[in-house]
């Protein structure tokens, strides 16, 4: 055994959690926001906050971990155990390029870095990037440059803490097999469960704190967690997968915006070009494609709030917006039914309320004392409130848990029943087709890199 | 420029609201207690103001842009040459006080960070408290009666020359340098949370290679803009410490030309301290851009 991990419970995450990950295997930790997946790969890299408490055991190869002096475990960092972050972006210091990014994970340990250029050659990319600072690169690449960085000393395990997340759905696939190749043993946080049980070996299913199942997926995919899946939160999990929401026939009533031969575009750069396209009350369509293919442009362009570079876009009635993230929509401040009539003196806010699914809950409430699923329905509440020809929302569900998405989503379909047309924005195609029911795709802008 | 400009307009108009007659304070400047009527005319014809406000701006500010602030009320002698006098005193005070503060600044901020939550943190910013909230004559005073009046160091009557310079920069640079220690320390702490911080650790790098690669970049842009904003209070607003320590520069020259209400003076020192500050701005401006790669605003 690589790493196994006894016992461990840390004072706020995660309770009582023993598993072990075998040399050369993959084994993906799957859970909610909050269900203790981060401080478990951070209690492994020995970086928990100073005030955590820490029990159990954690050991690699036959060494207990915790409790180990810093300076012991520094020496082990990097070596033994490499780490992959959240946002490759983040993940580099914007100051300095990112060959230093990649040749610090040597010379962190006093070593001369030998040549990176040729382990990044290997996984596709140009010698000539090492020079830029990380703003230069693009986000597939760069994560294929932490890959290098975090496999270095060739570690007994990776640890990756939603290694994709940050990534457009075809680039995380090859950058989800790039991880498992590179690397001995790899334990993955991720809330893409579609996503791990295509390359992972095993499936922990974490819910809040507790390990409650432990399924050998043999990178099958989905249908097989779906089949072995016991454990009632691994069900609801498996239940929030998105699912393909019924297609509609195309409403034949009042045409709401009209875009005619339309370009858009900024700096010169022509994103969309000739586009003509036609949204007709009570639709439900979404924009799908690429980071930078100018899906929230194309958005904004039929809210009005870009002028396309060429054509011409007409709008009959109001148009009302869904933000992504919900809590920084809502004043945080006013109660919940001052939040919803802003957009309309004296719309009824218990009645919008209960047409998004908020039956139970007060209207003097305020943003903080609701859930994340909640406030997105504020959001949706307050949108129906203008009485909108249109609804646009940008990605509403992206930063929501998977089984939170999923009844938001349907939410967000149901605006339609009642004549509103409802465009909806997002990189995820399967939620989006959960929502919509037709998809405008969007191809990738081949720029200067 | 606009800075600038702004700055001379107001500079200028003071002499408007300034009370009395500044034709009688010449003239009693140089003696006549009781001039007669004639007196007074033939001087306000000198001083030009006689003429209609706007044209004696303009005309003040073509003279200030060729180096001519007009004379003194209270010496007669050229306010030009007055302060050229006085200028390489302050710069050097500016300059010493400059150097100690970032010399106090760097190391109090590096050593609060590095053991952030910690005794040195706490002894750290103990120090950076007292120091930012210490009044620089209280500073100014103590200094001289330890150093000078007990210790038997250096000298009361400063002469303005280098060495001279060191007593009375330790009062302008421990306000000054408390407070860059701060904002300093602030940003340190605020990067150190950051993500490509926690990555380089997950490398292996230690707390201090941590510290100085990654975190001292991050956080110089936020020590610049502070030092941009106190370095020209070190120029002009040296003037309690200058008058503390009778040091011959153009603060002590300020204060005593706001107590003779000598306008021309006064005038041409603010408005060397307007422009102390653009090109403070500029520098760090530049200086910001170049570390960071890109112009924020």
């Amino acid at each position: 055994m690589t790493l196994i991990v006894r016992d461990l419970t840390v004072s706020y995450g995660p309770r009582g959690v023993s598993f072990s990950v075998a040399d050369g295997e993959t084994v993906a930790l799957v859970g909610e926001s909050g269900s203790g997946k981060s401080t478990l790969i951070r209690a492994v890299l020995g970086a928990l906050p100073r005030s955590a408490e820490v029990e159990g055991a954690v050991e690699l190869a036959g060494r207990n971990l915790i409790g180990l002096p810093e300076k012991e475990l520094r020496a082990l960092r990097g070596r033994e155990i490499g780490y992959v972050a959240q946002d490759p972006f983040g993940s580099a210091d914007p100051l300095w390029t990112v060959g230093h990014h990649v040749r610090e994970a040597w010379r962190v340990h006093g070593e001369r870095p030998p040549a990176v250029e040729t382990r990044l050659k290997i996984l596709g990319v140009a010698d000539k990037w090492l020079k830029r600072r990380p703003q230069a690169w693009s986000g597939g690449m760069l994560q294929r440059a932490d890959i290098v960085a975090a496999t270095a000393h060739a570690p007994t395990i990776v640890l990756a803490d939603e290694p994709t997340s940050a990534l457009d759905a075809e680039i995380a696939e090859t950058a989800l097999a790039t991880l498992v190749a590179q690397t001995r043993s790899l334990l993955i946080a991720s809330h893409d469960l579609a996503l791990v049980c295509r390359h992972a070996d095993r499936v922990l299913v974490l819910h809040k704190g507790e390990l409650v199942e432990d399924i050998t997926v043999e990178r099958g995919g989905v249908e097989v967690l779906k089949a072995r899946a016991r454990h009632p939160h691994t069900r609801a999990l498996v239940d929030a997968l998105p699912t393909e929401a019924p297609r509609r026939p195309r409403p034949t009533g009042e045409v709401v915006v009209r875009l005619d031969n339309v370009t858009l575009g900024y700096r010169g750069t022509e994103l969309i070009t000739g586009l003509d396209w036609e949204i007709r009350a009570g639709e439900a369509v979404g924009i799908c494609g690429p980071s930078g293919s100018g899906k929230t442009t194309l958005l904004h362009a039929i809210a009005g709030l870009v002028e396309p570079m060429r054509g011409a876009i007409s709008r009959s009635g109001r148009v009302m917006p869904v933000f992504q993230d919900a809590t920084a929509s809502l004043n945080p401040r006013w109660p919940v039914w001052r939040t919803i009539t802003e957009p309309m003196k004296g719309a009824d806010a218990r009645e919008l309320m209960d047409r998004v699914g908020l039956t139970g809950v007060e209207l003097d409430r305020k943003p903080a004392q609701l859930s994340g699923g909640q406030r997105q329905r504020v959001a949706i509440a307050r949108a129906l409130a203008g009485s909108p020809a249109l609804i646009i929302a940008d990605e509403p569900t992206a930063s929501l848990d998977p089984t939170v998405a999923a009844s938001v989503a349907e939410t967000l379909r149901a605006v339609t029943d009642s004549g509103c047309a409802l465009v909806v924005v997002s990189h995820d195609e399967a939620r989006l087709n959960q929502i919509v029911d037709r998809v405008h795709r969007l191809d990738a802008v081949t720029s200067g890199s | 420029m606009l800075t600038l400009f702004v700055g001379a307009v107001v500079v200028w108009s003071l002499q408007l609201v300034a009370p009395g007659d500044p034709a009688r304070r010449v003239l009693g400047a140089l003696g006549f207690a009781n001039p007669s009527d004639d007196q007074i005319a033939a001087t306000r014809h000198e001083l030009g103001v006689d003429m209609p406000a706007p044209q004696r701006f303009l005309q003040w500010l073509l003279d200030a842009m060729t180096g001519g602030f007009g004379t003194s009320w209270r010496t007669g002698r050229p306010v030009t040459n007055e302060l050229a006098d006085r200028l390489p005193a302050t710069l050097r005070l500016a300059a010493v006080a400059l150097l100690f503060a970032l010399v106090l600044a760097i190391p109090l901020a590096l050593i609060a960070a590095r053991w952030r939550g910690r005794a040195p943190d706490l002894g750290a910013r103990a120090v950076m408290f007292l120091g930012a909230a210490t009044p620089s004559f209280v500073v100014g005073t103590v200094v001289l009666e330890l150093i000078v009046l007990r210790g038997g160091m250096g000298r009361v009557l400063a002469d303005g020359s280098w060495g001279g310079a060191v007593l009375p920069a330790i009062p302008l640079a421990l306000g000054a340098g408390a407070g860059w220690a701060r904002v300093l320390r602030t940003s340190l702490v605020e990067v150190s949370d950051a993500s490509f911080i926690q990555v380089s650790q997950a490398r292996g790098a230690t707390a201090l290679r941590r510290l100085l690669v990654h975190a001292v970049p991050s956080a110089l842009p936020a020590l610049l803009a502070a030092i941009g904003l106190t370095v020209g209070s070190l120029l002009a607003g040296a003037a309690v410490v200058e008058t503390v320590f009778t040091w011959p520069g153009i603060g002590r020259y300020l204060i005593e030309a706001i107590g003779a209400r000598d306008v021309p003076v006064v005038q041409a020192t603010v408005l060397l301290g307007v422009l102390g500050y653009v090109v403070v701005s500029t520098i760090v401006d530049g200086v910001t851009i170049a570390i960071t790669g890109k112009a924020k605003r």
